[in-house]
């Protein structure tokens, strides 16, 4: 079950993070950050391969005993990460890429509202609701 | 069972499959120590995988139990045998070697065979019962004959065998006195080799074939062992894949076992051991993703199986061990050339060793906590032996070889169990555990471009220390990791380290540190409630006033803390500095913004500076100082308040200071720069707060990635930390008088004027001209080689007042140059309050435009004005000059001066036709010098130059100086010699009359050294009758003349023509050297005969012929 979402900035720093257990934030929040060090590695692997259209979903980031990390960029650079607890098999890979879309159609969302400044911290109420019913739905 | 945990040497170390060498008496016979040494020395890597030990001819082995006929009733006790492994790694032999000194022709033959016979008999007895293979080694001195030819070696060696009851195989001939021992023991060596391989396939045939009388009820464990027993057979005879094989079936009856409490520990020390062997093999077998999910499967399989509850610390430290273990083994591999990838190295695996340390560690203290007092006094410390004396491995000690079915004496476990963790607790050091597994997992992140893992590795790190009360190590490791999490914004991660922080620095009684961690814990962006934010900062506000801070919540009162404290205060002295905290690089509660109000100031103007603060603690703060410094500390008096009340802040409140000073006149032309803002706090004891930078992005205080202050106030505000200091504006005035445009080489007056405009007299007045062309001259008199530059002075100009001066410029190449004019001058002025002296500078720029004043074009003519293309040897010639004022103008010409080359010879003309012309604009003059060449062949000369002296004619009624005439120089044309074959001299009248006969005498002179030959025809025309030969053929002599004389009666008046006179060369010339081209004689006679004469009518009483010939 996805246990935790994230956004990630282009200069790397938190914009957004939701988790389902709030007694876990800070864990996440410590997790959320290393998973950095993955995605920028698949961005420069596929930097290498040096295709023009870069697939936005990156896959599975890394996985340890306790979490597995899955990954996705937008083409403005923001990271977004859904941290799924290691015990959970059932949720494919396609179901995670549909999540993702979800996801980044929700950031685009809060991207054209004119009040946001792309780069801030997220605070809309909305987009967490959105957000907040994805973890549901998919534990 | 902590000793178990730890895999154990024999386990670990590879196998080697082992011969024993007996017969060997090492330390009397010198030979024997050879042989012995030629086995065990060096470069073993290169030689089969055997390991040698040396027995003693009467060395009693481990006796071999009787082998089982029936396994009906046999139920085992324990899974893996402790001593079974070393036992066949160093005590049982897989081949015995026997060496004995026996020579084939040995006169004692008959006794010496029989004893060996005995001897092989009595080790086999020894043996009996394993698979061990026997050899015998004859030693001897004599070398070897090919054994087809000693027929007594092979009948002797045959009997032997016999006797021995050995296989002719296993008896060997060593030379033992040969040079080439080494090679014999090499061979030797193989030949034990492949014998060992058999005996080890044998007994591990012998295993095998026990399989069928086993049955799986009882004997679970049996299937287990054997598996095992036969994996390491394959190792010994180094069959790795045979081993993984066996090694892994053997794991797998592991898990069919039925697990229970009792023999849960047991289960899982020996699944480790065994996976050991597994993962290692694969590695080792290149199937790096096999031993990876063999490793995987393995902890999902044991991850829950705990055992007794109150063993749940041993169950954490078998989980780490785990981890741990393989993270080496997959080191290792890496080590041995095993690709690593980010996402999949052993990092991750002693990552989860530490996770597992620390649950360890948890689990121990909490259950040690649990525990009641009574139970920890009454406890009897171990009464049982050491786990390692046990039978088998993984058993408990308070209850060996006992049966997992048997029903367990709940009591004498938990106390076994007790013991074991007040052990734990107060005998092993966890924490070293902790931060060695740590260390491993951040070395490999590192190696594995994982900065923030590592990062995360380390806060973990840090995190034990501090539990571990190791609060230097844990402050030391963290000052790094707070600047990390800062700088990506990661501000709940900030704020949990600088929570870890605070608690450090106040168990560890260090105020300054805790004063840090306070500040930039009460700032706006760390993840704090303002009641929280408001209890640190009341506590960071109380250390100013030496007030120990109360103990983190989530630690009790700490009586040694508070005694650190206060011993800390007490070593402070009244207002002493406790800490400076650099702002800028942290997220402070006051942010800062100290700009100047422009780039530039002038030396006399007043120099402005604003410094914005906002100031985003919880609570109201009033600061007692603040400065700004800047590069120059003279200034710090302007740059401060003092006044605390303007130094009080609410709580998100701005505020903006602005200072003023004047420059000092040292500062003047340098730039001034702010180095830091600094705010003082507290009286009792003083902390500062420091922002501070050397760059204008520095020392935004908010470093472009601290995005805090773009909220508050300071947005937009664009920070300039360095100004420069411009000399005092001057207020002078510079006029120039000339008339434009220049001519070029000229030398071309300025007339400066400088007016005084300011209010003061100044002083030391110094005025630099300089061209800025290289072609440019300049000079302060009237004279045309001047410098670059040329500097004028004047001591004093009274206010008001205008000087003047007269600069001369001369320009070489027409075009436009610039002049500089620089006036520098000093200046008592009262800026600010205090009279002080001022350099100032004024810069005026001239473009001047320059042009060609006069051309020159020069033509060689004939004396006759005919424009000459070669210049006649021997012949004058005049060279006539045409000046031309190109200038706006009028010029006055003093002279034209000819300069001829030496071979063209200048008929002095007495004073230049151009002396004292004056040209108006566009106005041409002609100057003309008479010349002739006095020798030469026909080539091409530099005829010469001519200098033309002239000044502008209108210049005359200048001040007092006179302007001296400029030379423009002209090169004359190169030109080509001709020397002439044929001088023609026509002597005519200047006119002739109607009618009236007239005398022409053509002279030809033959110049040359050459007799020439000529036709002369005269022909005739309609304006003249002649007499005089019409066709003549003539003959000249060098420097001879030859005359022809003819009588002209002229028919018509006006300018008529000549009768044509044409020259020849004969056809019959027999010297083709001598005749002359027909166009060079033509050329001549055009040249030098006229064609055209004027005739005049006759007089008015001679008309009649006139009208009569009209008529």
């Amino acid at each position: 079950m996805a246990v935790c979402i994230g956004f990630i900035g282009k200069e790397n720093s938190p914009l957004f993070l939701r988790c389902i257990n709030q007694s876990q934030e800070l864990q996440f929040h410590y997790i959320m950050h290393t998973c950095i060090d993955f995605v920028e590695e698949k961005i420069i692997q596929s930097n290498k391969s040096g295709s023009d259209v870069r697939e936005l979903y990156l896959g599975l980031l890394y996985s340890s005993e306790e979490v597995k990390a899955y990954g996705f960029v937008t083409n403005t650079k923001i990271k977004i990460v859904i941290i799924i607890d290691s015990t959970n098999s059932l949720l494919r890979d396609n179901e995670i890429r549909a999540i993702f879309r979800k996801l980044h159609n929700a950031y685009t969302e809060l991207v054209c509202n004119p009040f946001y400044t792309p780069g801030d911290p997220i605070t809309s109420k909305s987009f967490g609701a959105l957000v907040d019913e994805l973890l549901a739905s998919s534990s | 069972m902590s000793s178990d945990l730890e895999l154990p040497a024999e386990l670990m170390s590879r196998p080697l499959a082992l011969v024993g060498l007996t017969g060997l008496h090492v330390e009397t016979n010198q030979t024997h120590l050879l042989i012995w040494n030629s086995f065990t020395s060096s470069n073993r890597n290169e030689r089969p995988p055997l390991n040698f030990i040396l027995f003693g001819v009467n060395h009693t082995f481990p006796v071999a139990k009787p082998d089982r006929a029936s396994y009906e009733w046999y139920i085992p006790k324990g899974i893996l045998k402790r001593k079974w492994m070393s036992k066949h790694l160093n005590q049982i032999p897989g081949v015995l070697v026997l060496f004995y000194d026996l020579e084939w022709d040995d006169p004692a033959w008959k006794a010496k065979h029989a004893e060996c016979a005995h001897l092989i008999q009595t080790i086999r007895m020894k043996l009996m019962g394993r698979g061990t293979k026997l050899c015998l080694v004859l030693l001897q001195n004599s070398a070897p004959l090919p054994s087809s030819e000693d027929i007594l070696a092979a009948d002797r060696a045959a009997a032997l065998c016999q006797v021995c009851e050995l296989p002719p195989k296993s008896l060997f001939v060593l030379p033992c006195r040969s040079d080439h021992l080494q090679g014999y023991t090499l061979r030797l060596e193989s030949a034990f080799y492949e014998l060992c391989q058999s005996s080890y396939h044998l007994s591990s045939r012998a295993i095998r074939s026990h399989r069928d009388q086993l049955n799986r009820t009882n004997h679970g464990y049996l299937f287990v062992r054997h598996q095992f027993k036969i994996g390491f057979y394959h190792e010994l005879k180094q069959d790795v894949a045979m081993a993984h094989k066996h090694y892994s079936q053997s794991y797998a009856h592991l898990l069919e076992l039925r697990i229970t409490d009792a023999n849960v520990t047991e289960v899982k020390i020996v699944s480790g051991y065994i996976g050991y062997k597994v993962w290692r093999l694969s590695f080792l077998l290149n199937l790096p993703r096999e031993a990876i999910a063999h490793f995987r499967s393995h902890m999902d399989f044991f991850r829950l199986r705990v055992g007794n509850p109150l063993s749940k610390f041993e169950h954490h430290a078998w989980l780490a061990a785990q981890f741990s273990t393989f993270g080496r083994l997959f080191e290792d591999a890496i080590e041995l050339g095993l690709p690593a990838i980010q996402t999949q190295h052993p990092g991750f695996f002693y990552q989860q060793a530490a996770q597992q340390a620390i649950q360890r560690k948890k689990a121990c203290y909490q259950d040690y906590a649990a525990l009641e007092q009574t139970a920890i006094d009454n406890l009897t410390p171990l009464p049982f032996g050491e786990s390692s004396q046990l039978e088998f491995y993984g058993q408990r000690p308070w209850r060996p070889n006992r049966l997992s079915l048997e029903p367990s004496d709940m009591k004498a476990e938990n106390d076994g169990i007790t013991a074991l963790l007040v052990r734990e607790r107060l005998q092993v050091d966890l924490t070293a555990m902790i931060v060695g597994a740590l260390t491993n997992a951040v070395n490999q992140f590192k190696n594995h471009r994982s900065p923030r893992m590592k990062q995360y590795l380390l806060v973990q790190m840090a995190e034990e220390y501090c539990r571990s009360e190791n609060y230097t190590e844990a402050l030391t490791l963290l000052e790094p990791l707070l600047w990390d999490y800062r700088k990506d914004f990661w501000w709940m991660p900030l704020t949990s380290l600088l929570q870890l922080g605070l608690r450090c620095a106040y168990l560890s009684g260090r105020p300054a540190e805790y004063f840090t961690y306070a500040v930039e814990l009460c700032s706006r962006v760390t993840v704090k409630s303002q009641e929280e934010k408001a209890q640190i900062f009341d506590n960071l506000v109380g250390i100013l006033q030496k007030r120990i801070p109360p103990a983190p919540p989530d630690s009790g009162e700490n009586p040694a803390a508070t005694q650190l404290w206060a011993d800390q205060f007490a070593s402070f002295a009244k207002g002493a500095c406790i800490t400076t905290i650099v702002t800028n690089t942290i997220s402070s509660f006051v942010e800062v913004k100290a700009t100047f109000t422009g780039k530039q100031f002038a030396a006399e103007d007043v120099v402005e500076l604003e410094v914005h603060v906002v100031y985003t603690g919880p609570k109201p703060i009033r600061f007692t100082s603040l400065h700004v410094a800047l590069n120059n500390s003279a200034y710090l008096p302007f740059c401060q308040v003092k006044n605390s009340d303007e130094l009080e802040f609410e709580p998100n409140q701005v505020r903006h200071y602005e200072f003023e000073f004047v420059a000092q006149p040292q500062d003047i032309g340098t730039e001034l720069q702010i180095v830091s803002v600094t705010f003082e706090m507290g009286h009792e004891l003083v902390a500062y707060l420091r922002c501070e930078g050397s760059s204008s992005e520095e020392f935004s205080s908010l470093r472009s990635e601290f995005p805090s202050a773009t909220e508050k106030g300071l947005a937009g505000i664009f920070v300039l930390n360095t100004t420069e200091i411009l000399p005092r504006t001057a207020n002078v005035e510079l006029i120039v008088h000339h008339e434009a445009p220049a001519l070029r080489g000229e030398c071309y007056p300025l007339h400066l004027e400088l007016f005084n405009r300011e209010n003061e007299d100044i002083i030391n007045v110094t005025l630099t001209v300089t061209t800025s062309s290289s072609n440019g001259r300049v000079h302060d008199q009237p004279k045309i080689d001047g410098n670059v530059s040329v500097q004028l002075k004047n001591e004093k100009l009274i206010a008001g007042q205008t000087c003047q001066w007269n600069v001369f410029a001369q320009m070489e190449q027409p075009g436009k140059h610039c002049i500089t004019f620089q006036v520098n001058y000093e200046i008592n002025s009262a800026a600010g309050n205090n009279s002080c002296t001022y350099k100032s500078q004024y810069v005026k720029t001239l473009e001047l435009e320059t042009v060609q004043p006069v051309e020159c074009e020069a033509q060689f003519q004939t004396i006759q004005f005919q424009p000459l293309r070669q210049i006649p040897v021997g012949e004058q010639c005049v060279a006539v000059m045409t000046v031309t004022n190109l200038s706006p103008f009028p010029l006055q010409l003093e002279q034209g001066v000819w300069k001829f080359d030496t071979l063209l010879t200048n008929h002095p003309m007495g004073n230049s036709q151009l002396a004292g012309l004056v040209l108006q604009k566009g106005e041409k003059a002609n100057d003309v010098a008479v010349l002739s060449l006095s020798n030469g062949d026909n080539r091409h000369i530099r005829t010469g130059s001519y200098t033309l002296k002239w000044k502008r004619s209108n210049q005359m009624k200048a001040e007092g100086y006179k302007i001296p005439y400029s030379a423009s120089s002209f090169d004359l044309p190169e030109m080509e010699t001709w020397s002439v074959p044929l001088r023609i001299h026509v002597t005519l009248p200047a006119h002739g009359y109607v009618r009236e006969p007239m005398n022409m005498a053509i002279v030809i002179h033959n110049p040359g050294p050459s007799y020439i030959e000529l036709d002369v025809y005269m022909s005739s025309n309609d304006a003249f009758m002649f007499a005089g030969n019409k066709q003549i053929k003539i003959q000249i002599y060098p420097e001879d003349d030859y005359v022809l004389k003819y009588n002209l009666y002229p028919l018509l008046s006006g300018f008529v023509a000549l009768p044509p006179l044409q020259l020849k060369t004969p056809t019959s010339t027999i010297d083709p050297v001598v005749a002359m081209d027909q166009s060079v004689l033509d050329e001549l006679v055009s040249r030098y005969v006229p064609t055209h004469i004027y005739v005049l009518p006759q007089a008015k009483e001679k008309g009649k012929t006139n009208l009569l010939r009209s008529e």
